[in-house]
């Protein structure tokens, strides 16, 4: 009896002690939010070749020039965006930012640049918009995106220049690329819009192409 | 059995040097003699009945017994040849003697069993201080509920502003214990631990004088003993209410504030008759319990000025529209005694274990609570009153707090005249503040995308107010109130102890010696996380969110990074990370574990016309705090902003010797004196001691507030030394009084001061604690008890005093600090020193079968409390930095200016009057028992705190003052700030009142309004 009446003051302690932690103050603080951003990449360098690309050293995957490797999520703040070439960058992947890295070509033996251009922020909706980038540096360009009525256009684009997202209609559309103050039509291809999308103009002299990314 | 012998003095002899807590028991000693010859009855057998504790007596006729849990017992003597006499009701009191003796009758003699009621005597014959002594049955019929209201009835006890002094001592100079182990908070000197009144065995409050064997506490200890089970199954529920009419309505002319109390206990032998068990449950909700008076308001919309009560209201300033219009949409409105988003929910239990295994008893006693609230000063500091509250009572703060004590007493009884005791206890008291809608996750609170998901729009216009706390603000005349979506403040602490005692009591002929001491062992923790921070910190990670990762892996550059950008709000966190988790470091950034070591020896020498109380303790005190090698010259490292904090100096154990010395002169049975000097030591509290590194970064450069969160640097214990000297007289068969008078000289209490650095120290001068205030203290406490007579009993207590001092509370000399003038060392009234104060209770009650079917067991009781005011300084000052809602106030000590001595008026005469009917109806074994009380039964209008401009509650000199008040209210609206003034600041009980004059949250012009509680009772 007396064993069993020990068991019991001993199981009353142990009750006691479990519950005195009854109000919930954790020991540990939030989990603290991740703070993301998010980015694509695209090669623009014509002379560059396929390259593997990484972000602070991890591989992202083989990108060829005028194609992309998609949206991904990266932790937020300053990230090195390394070609398995050797070159490399320190990249500002803001908070939030859902955001494009294009790889630019080499100019007369500087630098490569990593050109960072942003989407929106992550949680925005994404609207219904065109954009239009000049990544080519043989040219300032004039663009239209023609639609009958609904035509936007946008003169003198200089190398690296951007539109900027212009509202549109959802239809289909061309993008027509010219000199800047010419007839010359450089490139045009059709871009069927239905949300957010950019037109990157790639190329050397003679070579140009316009590449479609949809933003969504 | 030799080993486990030994094993147990193995174990006493570890435990020895860490030592005991107070003694939760008694004894019952006297002699047994022939009735008819008065010869002593060496060998008669005298047992406790319905226990295991007996002795026998000795060659005088003389016994004791030693060790008798508190409680009300019968006892019996028995010897051959004689017939046995019983005496019951004898009620044994926590560390003190309770003296019966027995005439046996002849077994020749024809006489029948005797059996002898005893009654409780009226005067105690060996107390050598005066002990107020209350069990349930004492309380339960007066119109309190709470056992700290009864304790504020008690001669010597003044409470106010919510605090409770003993005989002019600060509030945090009581000590409190329940089972023997500590209970106080030692972050504010408060009681931790609540304790159910029908749990109570009964309380003792020792205001003064207190045997060697109690320490840390210089002005009382509370002392509480929970009941055990007995030998019947025995259960009891009850339900009160004051929840008649709707919120803002009233009900026999008094307002409800939606109480409800449920109280269960149950108790009894468990599985064998030397287990037993007694537990007690309780949970009471309160709607409203920010109970006070408070006159309602309803400003409507209209698109013109109609009166007072009817005006635009258009916002003063150039807000955006959406928030004009829900101003105007909902108008203010509040209504009578009914204070919006002040609900508090609470669980209490209490138990009691006992395992009675002669010669060893085991004991588990403890208590758990739970509460949640709407905590009232939620948002922000300037702008957290009531009535800011209105527009965001969805986001009104929430307060959990959990407390436990759990003690765990082992007694071996080594014989019959001695005993030793092991103490083992646990405390434990934990608290968070937080947001209703994203409760801990305060990254969370202004994040626009959660809130957004939550249906939560920000009206985010104006920014933050970094001098509201980060609230935001809507400016309606001059007033501010809280916008709506803006998160409450996020904080959170865990402080606990591991402790133990050891006590060691024999009888020695007439001397009872003990010997033994006690440790506990802290661990304190804080985190605060004002509203404006944690958005700060948000954006700062978002921002920055590579320091941030950094930051988060512990980065010392990058944490003292955030930590700086925390600014005031991380100042006082320490145990815990920025980022709110739990770290254990060496230094001022670590958690904190301060240590209290006593021992103690005592000898009660008990002889018929003399009793001697001697005893010597020793305190250990260590507080594990910083001090700075030189204070003049601290490693300030103005590079970089921040301490050297490997050159903080530990500061050195303090070791204290207190003397204790008690007489009490017994010079008939009906008449005693008493007389008793001590000496008394106490750590400071944890709030003077503790802050973060982020506070010693803001130290030097004037970053810390002048008078907020402000901590010492190596403080030492606050000393008292006391003098008592008493006089009990039995004056009538049912009357007594008691007289006692006493002074007390207390010394190092904590006060401010400015350290002024040297000049060639990078450091800035700053404001720190010290050992420096005074006080000098003085009354006379006079109780008067009559025992009921017939169907009347009473009480009358009452108590003069004179508390006289530098100081009322640490941050008394904070004005003269900061105007450049000498730390005032003049000795004027303390501020909670009330000249005269008292209670009167009488009690009418019919005995069963007394008055017929309809009266019996029915009683009326009364209860009239009366004080007189308490010490202010009349002032005058400029409206200096004041918002305009606080008018005439002034806030800031540094533009007061006193018009007259320090605390040379007094605040008005307080009185109230309490009643108390019920009805108990018997059915077999079950009693039925209905009730209802009444506090402040006139609905009196108690002023208990004027402004210091008039002298008065209801007018602040402000609106009445052109000069003042002139370009303030041209400057906020006109006649609409004056109506809201009106409304808010002078017939609303000063919602404004205790943000300017006083610091302190929860400050009220007014006492409390009339309650009506209405309750059942039952109990087999």
């Amino acid at each position: 009896m007396a064993s069993q009446a020990i068991k019991l003051i001993l199981s009353a302690c142990t009750s006691a002690v479990l519950l005195l932690s009854c109000a919930d103050v954790p020991s540990t603080g939030p989990q603290p939010p991740e703070v993301l951003s998010e980015f694509r990449f695209v090669h623009a360098a014509p002379e560059l070749g396929s390259v593997q690309l990484a972000v602070d050293g991890v591989s992202q995957g083989d990108l060829t020039y005028s194609n992309t490797l998609g949206y991904k999520s990266f932790p937020a703040g300053s990230r090195e965006v390394s070609l398995s070439n050797g070159e490399k960058q320190f990249v500002a992947m803001s908070t939030d930012l859902r955001g494009t890295v294009a790889v630019l070509p080499s100019i007369g033996g500087a630098a490569r640049e990593f050109f960072r251009i942003s989407e929106r922020r992550i949680f925005d909706t994404p609207g219904v918009a065109v954009r239009v980038l000049n990544f080519s540096p043989s040219y300032s360009v004039d663009v239209r995106v023609i639609a009958g009525a609904d035509t936007v256009a946008n003169a003198r684009l200089a190398y690296k220049g951007d539109t900027g997202y212009r509202v549109v209609a959802a239809r289909d559309y061309v993008i027509e690329v010219k000199e800047a103050g010419t007839d010359v039509v450089l490139a045009s291809s059709p871009l069927t819009v239905s949300n957010s999308h950019t037109a990157l103009i790639l190329g050397a002299a003679g070579a140009l192409t316009i590449k479609s990314l949809s933003d969504h | 059995m030799k080993k486990r012998k030994n094993l147990i003095y193995l174990l006493a002899a570890l435990l020895l040097p860490m030592l005991a807590m107070a003694s939760t028991t008694g004894k019952i000693k006297g002699k047994v003699v022939d009735r008819e010859t008065n010869e002593p009855l060496p060998g008669a057998n005298v047992v406790i009945m319905g226990t295991t504790y007996g002795t026998a007596t000795d060659v005088t006729g003389e016994f004791v017994i030693l060790n008798v849990p508190v409680g009300v017992y019968e006892l019996k003597a028995s010897y051959i040849g004689y017939r046995e006499v019983k005496i019951e009701n004898i009620r044994v009191n926590s560390g003190l003697t309770t003296e019966f003796d027995f005439k046996l009758p002849s077994e020749a003699l024809e006489v029948n069993a005797v059996t002898i009621v005893a009654e409780r005597p009226l005067v105690n014959q060996n107390a050598t201080n005066v002990t107020r002594i209350q069990s349930y049955d004492d309380f339960k019929n007066i119109p309190v509920r709470t056992v700290n209201s009864v304790v504020a009835l008690q001669p010597g006890v003044v409470v106010q502003n919510g605090a409770l002094f003993v005989r002019g001592g600060r509030n945090d100079e009581v000590g409190y214990y329940l089972e023997g182990a500590n209970t106080r908070d030692q972050n504010n000197g408060n009681n931790a631990i609540t304790v159910i009144p029908e749990a109570l065995e009964e309380f003792q409050l020792q205001a003064g004088g207190y045997t060697a064997e109690f320490g840390g506490a210089n002005a009382g200890i509370l002392r509480q003993t929970l009941k055990s089970g007995g030998n019947d199954y025995r259960f009891s529920f009850q339900t009160e209410t004051d929840n008649f009419a709707d919120r803002g309505e009233t009900f026999l002319g008094t307002h409800s504030y939606g109480y409800t109390d449920y109280t269960a206990t149950v108790s009894g032998p468990l599985l064998t008759k030397r287990l037993k068990f007694f537990l007690a449950g309780q949970n009471i909700f309160e709607r409203d319990r920010a109970t006070r008076f408070w006159k309602g308001f309803e400003f409507n919309h209209s698109d013109t000025y109609v009166d007072e009560n009817h005006f635009p209201l258009i916002l003063t300033t150039n807000r955006e529209a959406r928030i004009e219009a829900l101003i105007q949409r909902q108008g203010l409105k509040m209504s009578d005694n009914a204070i919006p988003a002040a609900s508090r929910n609470q669980w209490i239990g209490n138990g009691t274990l006992v395992f009675d295994a002669k010669p060893l008893i085991f004991r588990l006693g403890g208590s758990l609570s739970w509460r949640r609230q709407d905590d009232l000063a939620s948002a922000g500091t300037v702008v957290g009153s009531l009535v800011s509250r209105m527009f965001n009572v969805d986001r009104t703060q929430v307060e959990d707090l959990s407390t436990g004590l759990l003690n765990f007493k082992v007694t071996h009884l080594l014989g019959s005249k001695s005993f030793y005791e092991v103490n083992l206890n646990y405390f434990d008291r934990r608290e968070v503040r937080y947001d209703p809608i994203f409760k801990h996750n305060f990254w969370a609170y202004w994040d626009s995308t959660s809130n957004a998901q939550e249906g939560v729009q920000f009206y985010d216009y104006a920014g933050l107010a970094p001098w509201r706390g980060g609230a935001q603000v809507m400016d309606i005349y001059g007033f501010d109130f809280i916008a709506p979506g803006t998160p409450a403040n996020y904080t959170k602490n865990k402080r606990n102890y591991v402790g133990g005692s050891f006590a060691f009591n024999t009888q020695h002929e007439q001397h009872e010696l003990k010997f033994g001491g006690s440790y506990e062992r802290w661990t304190a923790r804080n985190f605060s996380l004002d509203t404006q921070w944690s958005r700060t910190q948000l954006q700062a990670a978002r921002q920055n969110p590579d320091d941030y990762r950094d930051a988060l892996a512990g980065d010392p550059r990058a944490v003292g990074a955030f930590r700086t950008l925390a600014g005031a709000s991380q100042r006082s966190t320490y145990g815990y990370d920025t980022f709110g988790n739990e770290i254990d470091v060496e230094g001022p950034e670590g958690s904190r574990h301060p240590y209290y070591l006593s021992f103690y020896a005592q000898d009660k020498f008990e002889a018929r016309d003399l009793v001697i109380n001697a005893g010597l303790r020793v305190d250990v005190m260590d507080n594990d705090d910083f001090v700075f090698a030189d204070p003049t010259n601290p490693p300030w490292d103005r590079t970089n902003q921040s301490l050297f904090l490997d050159q903080l100096v530990k500061k050195e154990a303090a070791v204290e010797v207190s003397p204790r010395l008690g007489l009490a002169f017994p010079i008939t049975e009906r008449t005693v004196f008493h007389m008793q000097y001590g000496k008394f030591v106490q750590a400071p509290q944890f709030g003077s001691l503790y802050n973060g590194s982020s506070w010693f970064d803001a130290l030097f450069t004037g970053g810390t507030s002048f008078r907020f969160n402000v901590v010492g640097l190596g403080l030492n214990p606050e000393k008292t030394t006391q003098y008592e000297v008493g006089f009990s007289q039995q004056f009538s068969d049912a009357a007594a009084f008691d007289l006692t008078a006493y002074y007390k000289n207390i010394e190092d209490q904590i006060q401010f001061s400015r350290v002024v650095v040297d000049p060639t120290s990078p450091a800035s001068d700053y404001n720190v604690l010290v050992n420096g205030d005074f006080a000098t203290t003085a009354g006379v406490e006079l109780s008067l008890s009559l025992r009921r007579t017939k169907r009347v009993a009473g009480q009358i207590n009452y108590t003069f005093s004179r508390s006289l001092g530098t100081g009322s509370a640490a941050n008394t000399a904070v004005a003269g600090i900061e105007q450049v003038t000498q730390v005032p060392t003049i000795i004027s009234p303390l501020d909670f020193n009330r000249p005269q104060r008292g209670s009167a209770s009488i009690d009418y009650r019919f005995a069963k079968g007394d008055g017929g079917p309809i009266l019996q067991q029915l009683g009326l009781n009364l209860l009239m409390n009366f004080s007189s005011g308490h010490p202010y300084t009349r002032s005058e000052g400029e409206f200096g930095q004041q918002d305009a809602s606080i008018g005439g106030q002034i806030t800031d000590p540094r533009s007061r200016r006193p018009l007259e001595a320090v605390n040379a008026s007094l605040t008005p005469w307080n009185f109230d009057l309490n009643l108390r009917l019920d009805k108990t109806v018997s059915l077999g074994r079950l009693g039925l028992n209905f009730y209802m009380y009444v506090q402040n039964l006139t609905n009196r209008q108690n002023v208990v705190n004027v402004y210091r401009r008039t002298g008065n509650a209801y007018d602040d000199g402000f609106l009445s003052n052109p000069d003042l008040s002139g370009p303030i209210i041209a400057a906020n609206g006109g006649e609409q700030f004056v109506a809201l003034y009106r409304a808010i600041n002078l017939n609303g009980n000063g919602e404004n009142f205790a943000l300017g004059e006083s610091d302190v949250f929860g400050l009220q012009l007014l006492g409390p309004p009339r309650q009506i509680r209405f309750g059942a009772r039952v109990e087999f």
